[in-house]
């Protein structure tokens, strides 16, 4: 196997927020930054990208340093929208313009009816779900013509789903010879959430797949059909956790194809000067842990991550027209339900009741969240 | 990474008008007053919205 000499690279996420940025501006004057992850389908608004910020995109592009990071795409949709095509052609001239290093998605569907608004929810790992997400990621390939990777989802309904997500994730990658984003907080939210040590999940994921690594802070959430529970969300909306920096250290070792280590924090989030120097801090300490790891190890990265074998587009593009109605079944459930037990007795009248997506094993308090989660973001960002 | 001191000048400078004028952001395109949103605590005007203001990762 050929390996090359690498290293690792303390990266932000960064995005054109005004608070982010003055957050991130010191790490930039002390030439902390090493790499940048943007968010390059969460401009649709803006018509025009203020110059200075397509000069930093080029800054870092030039040096192989820059990564994207789409948010909206949904590649588990049953039903193909013309918001797709049009989310591959952005991402097509926008790769043209700007060299990404590499290019990765969400894990999931969009539950909103509107392309840009919703929340991601897992789907049923199956032979279906597994074509359709295959063939999504041949054609985001096929549009950036660099590596291409998935990103682990935090939430899920039951234990199996969360033991069983590094397996279908290694499944949907192979054909292009993908890789995972392995979000460290989404783990963390999977180890609270569902009472797992680390040393048990981290086995179920693929870590020579693992290119990149996030970590961010996120908000502990009451359920009240659990009132001795409390849910850890992936919010991004905090400090780094102290666990998060040790499941860092566990991490690096591990995963021996990795090349970027990201902070993400929301804008939102950054608003006083505090939070700001807070996520200066959490930049230090991550980069202090990555720069200790690298004085004692050098990686050697084996895999190029980019497709062995091209793989063919069919010209019509394949959709499932029930899992298409399932989901906008449950994404109405999701958005609408008055509370868990409204959700549960609607989802037991659906036709997700005896299907792959086993709702009859769903955790109350993960269906609650669930609830929480898409009626925050039905209305868009 | 060294970034070139006219983008690191630039940046600064943007992020000082941004910061008398309200950034560019989706809010802006939307037509939402950000001075007339709720205030915090501190009396900031409540962000109503921003461009890492995202639900992505599956449990926002």
């Amino acid at each position: 196997m050929k390996t090359s000499q690498s290293t690792i690279y303390s990266t932000v996420a960064c995005n054109l927020d005004q608070h982010l940025l003055q957050a991130t501006l010191p790490l930039f004057a002390s030439e902390k930054i090493e790499a940048i992850e943007w968010s390059f389908d969460t401009l649709f608004k803006v018509k025009n990208i203020p110059d200075w910020f397509v000069e930093l995109l080029k800054t870092y592009s030039q040096a192989n340093r820059l990564i994207g990071h789409g948010v909206y795409f949904s590649i588990f949709s049953g039903k193909w929208s013309e918001d797709q095509t049009n989310w591959l052609r952005h991402l097509k001239k926008t790769a043209n313009h700007f060299k990404f290093d590499h290019v990765t998605e969400h894990f999931g569907f969009m539950t909103g009816s509107d392309f840009h608004k919703g929340a991601p929810i897992s789907v049923p790992y199956n032979q279906s779900t597994l074509a359709l997400g295959r063939d999504r990621l041949v054609r985001i390939y096929d549009a950036c013509q660099c590596p291409v990777g998935l990103e682990n989802i935090a939430f899920a309904y039951t234990l199996d789903e969360v033991k069983q997500q590094g397996e279908f994730l290694t499944k949907l990658i192979e054909p292009i010879n993908g890789f995972i984003i392995l979000d460290l907080h989404n783990l963390y939210c999977q180890l609270q959430n569902f009472s797992l040590s680390f040393d048990t999940l981290i086995k179920a994921y693929p870590l020579d797949r693992v290119r990149e690594i996030h970590i961010s802070g996120g908000s502990w959430e009451p359920s009240d059909v659990h009132p001795t529970r409390n849910i850890r969300r992936d919010t991004h909306d905090n400090a780094v956790p102290d666990e998060v920096f040790e499941l860092l250290k566990l991490s690096l070792n591990r995963c021996p194809n990795l090349k970027f280590v990201v902070l993400e924090q929301l804008g939102t989030a950054l608003y006083t000067s505090e939070q700001q120097i807070q996520f200066q801090h959490d930049f230090d300490r991550m980069q202090n842990i990555i720069h200790q790891y690298l004085k004692k190890n050098t990686p050697q990265i084996s895999n190029t991550f980019l497709p062995e074998i091209k793989s063919s587009l069919s010209l019509e593009i394949p959709q499932n027209e029930e899992l298409a109605q399932q989901q906008a079944e449950l994404s109405f459930i999701l958005e609408t339900a008055k509370n868990h037990s409204d959700a549960h007795e609607k989802l037991r009248q659906s036709s997700l009741a005896s299907t792959d997506w086993k709702i009859e094993n769903w955790s109350a308090y993960m269906l609650e969240t669930a609830l929480k989660i898409a009626q925050k973001w039905k209305q868009g960002w | 990474m060294k970034l070139p001191k006219t983008l690191l000048q630039a940046i600064t400078l943007s992020i000082a008008i941004s910061a008398v004028t309200g950034i560019t952001t989706s809010c802006e395109k939307e037509n939402i007053d950000r001075t007339t949103a709720e205030p915090t605590d501190d009396g900031d005007p409540k962000p109503q919205c921003g461009f890492e203001d995202c639900p992505a990762c599956g449990m926002g």
